[in-house]
């Protein structure tokens, strides 16, 4: 695995960047988060060890996040990749390593081809599923956190009592559960996952049972 | 700074958003957003997991029991 870049980018624009709104949020969470699994698959097959997936992937959430307004793209998936291919061709011109004609290449590669392996855009009981096997993977004590703020919604100090812990420490519970289930649900399926995010046999038993279903 | 490193405090400022900032935290939110553009696209890409996580909302009875008892368990030898 290559190493992700230390060296920061910073945003040329100059402009306040804030959190994304609800809308974003949601647009993002039905329509680019699907695609992730596979892209990191297509990135591995297409772009040279210097690329970083998890760099070139936050990177084109922060051009999908400050985009004026997304109600125009009709093909969100062609968007997605139009970006990381422009993202990939900027970071080999940086970094000098590959011929013009090789950058010229990038925009021939297709998006993951549609006739291979299967697409990981689930129907809405299937992506159900899936999160319901990421957050039962869950570490107990995140779990039980996650749980009961979402079900019971109990407050973090609620549950700071009911746990006898710190609200700092419900606060970083929660955070570790919502990255282990983002981890869970966007690895894809030949990757070297890492330590924490290693799906448990049964999601993997469930992941490839489900998909024939 | 790391990409995992981003992506791990991106999930620390969600949790902290949904309960709101106070002004310190606000400022340091905004600076830590003009680090590093991978900062933005990470936050914006936690926000999206959030979202997604409240699919739990429409679980099953038998799923929402099944992780229910997990986390009465785990509560109750605490």
């Amino acid at each position: 695995m290559s190493h992700s870049r230390l060296e920061p980018r910073i945003a040329s624009s100059g402009l306040a960047v804030s959190p994304v709104s609800n809308d974003r949020a949601q647009w993002l969470a039905k329509h680019i988060l699907p695609l992730e699994p596979q892209l990191r698959g297509w990135l591995r097959k297409n772009a040279s060890k210097s690329i970083e997936a998890d760099d070139l992937i936050q990177d084109a959430y922060a051009k999908l996040a400050t985009l004026a307004s997304v109600s125009e793209i009709e093909r969100p998936k062609a968007y997605l990749y139009q970006i990381v291919k422009s993202l990939m061709t900027d970071e080999y011109r940086r970094e000098k390593i590959v011929s013009i004609e090789s950058v010229a290449e990038i925009s021939e590669l297709s998006p993951h081809d549609e006739t291979g392996s299967p697409e990981r855009i689930l129907s809405g009981h299937q992506d159900l599923e899936r999160l319901f096997w990421a957050i039962n993977a869950l570490p107990a004590p995140a779990k039980a956190v996650f749980v009961l703020k979402k079900f019971d919604e109990l407050s973090q100090r609620e549950i700071a009592a009911r746990l006898h812990i710190s609200e700092n420490m419900v606060e970083k519970r929660m955070s570790q559960a919502l990255r282990a289930i983002a981890d869970n649900i966007s690895s894809s399926d030949d990757e070297d996952i890492l330590p924490g995010s290693r799906l448990t046999p049964v999601n993997r038993f469930f992941r490839s049972t489900s998909r024939h279903a | 700074m790391h990409s995992r490193e981003i992506h791990s405090e991106a999930f620390d400022w969600v949790v902290k958003l949904e309960r709101g900032l106070n002004p310190d935290e606000q400022s340091l939110l905004d600076c830590w957003l003009a680090l590093d553009t991978r900062c933005v696209g990470a936050l914006a890409r936690a926000q999206a997991y959030r979202v997604y996580a409240e699919g739990i909302k429409k679980f099953s009875d038998a799923q929402k029991l099944q992780l229910h008892a997990n986390a009465s368990e785990y509560s109750s030898h605490q």
